[in-house]
């Protein structure tokens, strides 16, 4: 059994190739925050909240004066999929100390917490995983975002590069990989529609919230049924 | 920076940490069932297919043969690093084909 700290230290390592999709956005994102958000007040939103979508619709509702309560609410309302997130963890993290727990999910992103859960399903691998995969992101989000900001004039879009692409090509593989065979067949299928529908019908971000609560209760009738 | 932008973003963080924290409370304090954690265990995948399905399926023809491309690859058992070069390889073929 590995420490947490030589999870944290593999989350580190096999976090990387995951950063360079979101290095891509953090750069939009410091682009975005010229002329709305003072640098320090860029650089205490990644470090503070570290959740790329709520910062960039932040920078939407960023209007003197300040609509404090709407900005947060609706912060909280982006992220509500952490919610689902982090309870699909907790199986994995029973028998952790708690602090290590509640520390390692301050780093939880999308990214990270998938590399993460695809981990823990092949390999049972402590917490400290999720916490070394979220630090390389927090850090690149951080850099990046402070390139683009400097920079921005000098970068070509990302669209150019084919780097927007990077990130459904790292949550494709991802889906992919973690899929278990026949018993999963149910839970995705709900998921890609429920998903579509809500994407279309709903918009922002819910579709993913919705697909993967749909995607648990597939999975709650469904079992045992094979 | 002001005393609000300081305050808003601070409360922004905290509503944010609430979030990533809510849901692994929760899931403690409630009696885990084989079955509910078989459900929750389900989660991952069906999060991934909905983050994935609506990109695919409402894109542009070379993001949808992109896809295809990398879910190819994937199923080989490809590393990560692997399949996301050959994405970005295959959406600038695609998009200087089409």
């Amino acid at each position: 059994m590995n420490t947490n700290y030589q999870a944290f230290k593999l989350g580190i390592k096999e976090g990387l190739p995951i950063a360079i999709g979101v290095a891509a956005y953090g750069i939009v994102y410091g682009m975005l925050t010229q002329g709305v958000l003072t640098t320090w007040e860029t650089v205490m939103s990644c470090m503070v909240v570290f959740a790329g979508v709520s910062q960039i619709m932040a920078l939407e509702m960023w209007n003197a004066p300040l609509p404090v309560f709407a900005i947060i609410l609706s912060t909280f309302i982006v992220n509500i999929r952490h919610i689902l997130m982090g309870a699909s963890i907790y199986p994995y993290a029973e028998k952790e100390k708690k602090w290590v727990s509640y520390f390692s999910l301050f780093f939880m992103v999308d990214e990270g917490w998938a590399l993460t859960m695809g981990k823990m399903a092949r390999t049972a691998e402590r917490i400290g995983y999720l916490a070394g995969t979220g630090f390389i992101l927090y850090f690149l989000w951080l850099a990046s975002a402070m390139i683009g900001r400097q920079a921005g004039a000098f970068i070509p879009s990302p669209e150019k590069l084919g780097i927007d692409f990077a990130l459904s090509a790292v949550f494709i593989t991802m889906a992919v990989s973690g899929f278990r065979g026949r018993k999963d067949i149910p839970v995705v299928v709900v998921a890609i529609i429920v998903s579509c529908l809500f994407e279309h019908f709903v918009g922002g971000k819910w579709y993913i919230l919705a697909g993967g609560i749909a995607g648990g209760l597939t999975a709650w009738v469904s079992y045992g049924q094979d | 920076m002001d005393k609000t932008s300081f305050l808003t973003i601070l409360g922004m963080g905290a509503a944010t940490y609430l979030t990533r924290v809510l849901g692994f409370y929760i899931a403690g304090k409630v009696n885990l069932t084989p079955r509910f954690r078989y459900a929750l265990q389900s989660i991952p995948i069906a999060i991934l297919v909905s983050i994935a399905a609506p990109s695919i399926i409402k894109g542009s023809v070379p993001e949808i043969l992109s896809a295809m491309v990398v879910i190819g690859t994937a199923i080989t058992g490809r590393g990560l690093l692997f399949c996301l070069a050959v994405g970005i390889l295959a959406i600038n073929f695609f998009r200087y084909v089409f």
